[in-house]
């Protein structure tokens, strides 16, 4: 088909594309094949969800007198879970236990009791362990308090560092010819030791210029200058 | 050159921090292997235990063999006994079935609740297996089974003679967990100094129910 397809089209493309009539019916060929496949890709897709809703459990068969009822029962049956086949909530087991505590749900339901009455119901029989939405008291507020706690901190701690970055920055800007650490400002005294230090350093390549020595040195003493010498000059620069 | 220097000794501590914050997810990792390895080979099932130290639930229940006549808590017997969950159509129940059988001929006493069965089927398998049950009643809407808070058959549950469970096996009773687990309970039960001490002194009988307790794990 493909092929049949190409010749079409270089035949379109040897006649200069003269022939509108051809280009149409080619162009509608196209078309129906692409609602063709596109129909095909839709009902396969419509096959792969209707099996995958066929491996939940069976349908119920329950009749409620009112959408409200429903509403309740569907959603008490999400939330509980099934006391046998562990991490399975009771809408999606078959488990007779399962379906023995649907009937229990659809039956209070039913009766008329509200949602707290049957999570009491079933939590005196099965325990906390009956719900996935765990009770909120003293020995589960780790559990719900935790995560919340943690991304608090987080955001406090990312917060605070985003902004003494600022501070720092800002304070770098405002002050151009000063240090941007004040400890590292040095008084007169000081800068007579440093420029002391330099100066015999700096006695074997006087013709260079200290900066560059005194980058290049490499032990603990030299260190401590450069750091205080490159801070002192390029306060400006950051 | 100055301004090249601060940049540079910047770059080094950006790596350095960089290299922190690859480790993360190593030690992370590494902390998550840790704990799950400690887990392994460990109970995965939870076990929901809430009719323990409990009066067995009140019910009103047909006997299984004779359906006419319901019964309540009243018939239970007065001495520590074995209450068991069994239908016919548990699997599990048929392979545990002979222990029962021994059980009752080394004297312990058991009381049956036939959960979710068909009467016929019922009757044909005790026919079939034996019967080692002193009564069965008939729970063939599994309502007591939920009272007992049943997980699914079959479960034993150990009832002293007061009629308090004291002990609940989820699944098979079998000699190994009858040697670790129930007959050490059932020995402290069955203690005949037990009722006295309860009548004498308050004190010692809270320290009873610390043995019971630790026998009855």
């Amino acid at each position: 088909m493909k092929s049949l397809n190409l010749r079409r089209l270089t035949l379109i493309g040897s006649s200069g594309l003269n022939d509108l009539g051809l280009v149409e019916s080619i162009l509608k060929r196209l078309t129906s094949r692409l609602i063709s496949f596109a129909s095909a890709v839709l009902l396969a897709m419509g096959l792969v969800w209707a099996s995958m809703g066929s491996s939940f459990a069976a349908i119920d068969v329950y009749e409620f007198d009112t959408p409200q009822q429903e509403a309740q029962y569907r959603g008490l049956i999400e939330e509980f879970r099934c006391p046998k086949c562990q991490n399975q909530n009771l809408a999606g087991s078959d488990a007779p236990i399962a379906q023995d505590l649907k009937q229990k749900t659809y039956e209070m339901v039913q009766d008329g009791r509200s949602d707290t009455e049957i999570r009491n119901y079933m939590a005196e029989r099965y325990g906390d362990f009956i719900s996935y939405k765990p009770p909120v008291r003293p020995s589960t507020w780790i559990l719900w308090f935790f995560p919340p706690l943690l991304l608090i901190l987080v955001l406090i701690g990312w917060f605070w560092r985003t902004k003494r970055q600022a501070k720092v920055a800002s304070v770098g800007a405002a002050a151009s010819t000063e240090s941007t650490y004040p400890s590292a400002q040095l008084s007169e005294q000081e800068q007579a030791e440093l420029d002391a230090l330099l100066s015999t350093r700096n006695e074997p390549a006087a013709q260079n210029d200290n900066q560059v020595s005194s980058h290049d040195s490499g032990d603990i003493q030299g260190l401590d200058v450069e750091k205080s010498h490159d801070v002192k000059n390029s306060g400006g620069k950051q | 050159m100055s301004s090249n220097s601060n940049p540079n000794s910047r770059q080094t501590m950006n790596n350095k921090q960089l290299k922190v914050w690859f480790l993360i997810p190593l030690i992370i990792f590494v902390g998550l292997i840790v704990m799950l390895f400690f887990r392994l080979g460990q109970p995965t099932q939870v076990e929901t235990n809430t009719a323990l130290e409990r009066p067995v639930p009140s019910f009103e229940l047909p006997l299984l063999s004779d359906t006419s006549r319901i019964v309540d808590n009243s018939v239970l017997p007065k001495q520590p006994f074995l209450l068991n969950i069994w239908g016919s159509w548990c699997p599990t129940c048929i392979i545990e079935h002979p222990f029962l059988m021994q059980l009752e001929e080394r004297g312990v006493t058991l009381v049956g609740v036939n959960y979710k069965d068909e009467i016929g089927d019922a009757l044909g398998y005790l026919n079939d297996h034996g019967d080692p049950f002193v009564m069965s009643v008939q729970d063939s809407e599994g309502s007591f089974a939920l009272d007992l808070g049943l997980t699914g058959a079959p479960e034993t549950f150990v009832v002293d003679g007061q009629g308090v469970i004291r002990q609940h096996i989820v699944g098979e009773l079998n000699e190994e967990n009858w040697q670790a687990r129930v007959a050490p309970c059932l020995m402290v039960l069955n203690d005949p100094n037990r009722g006295d001490a309860n009548t004498t002194s308050s004190d010692i009988a809270n320290s009873d129910d610390a043995a019971i307790l630790e026998a009855c794990k």
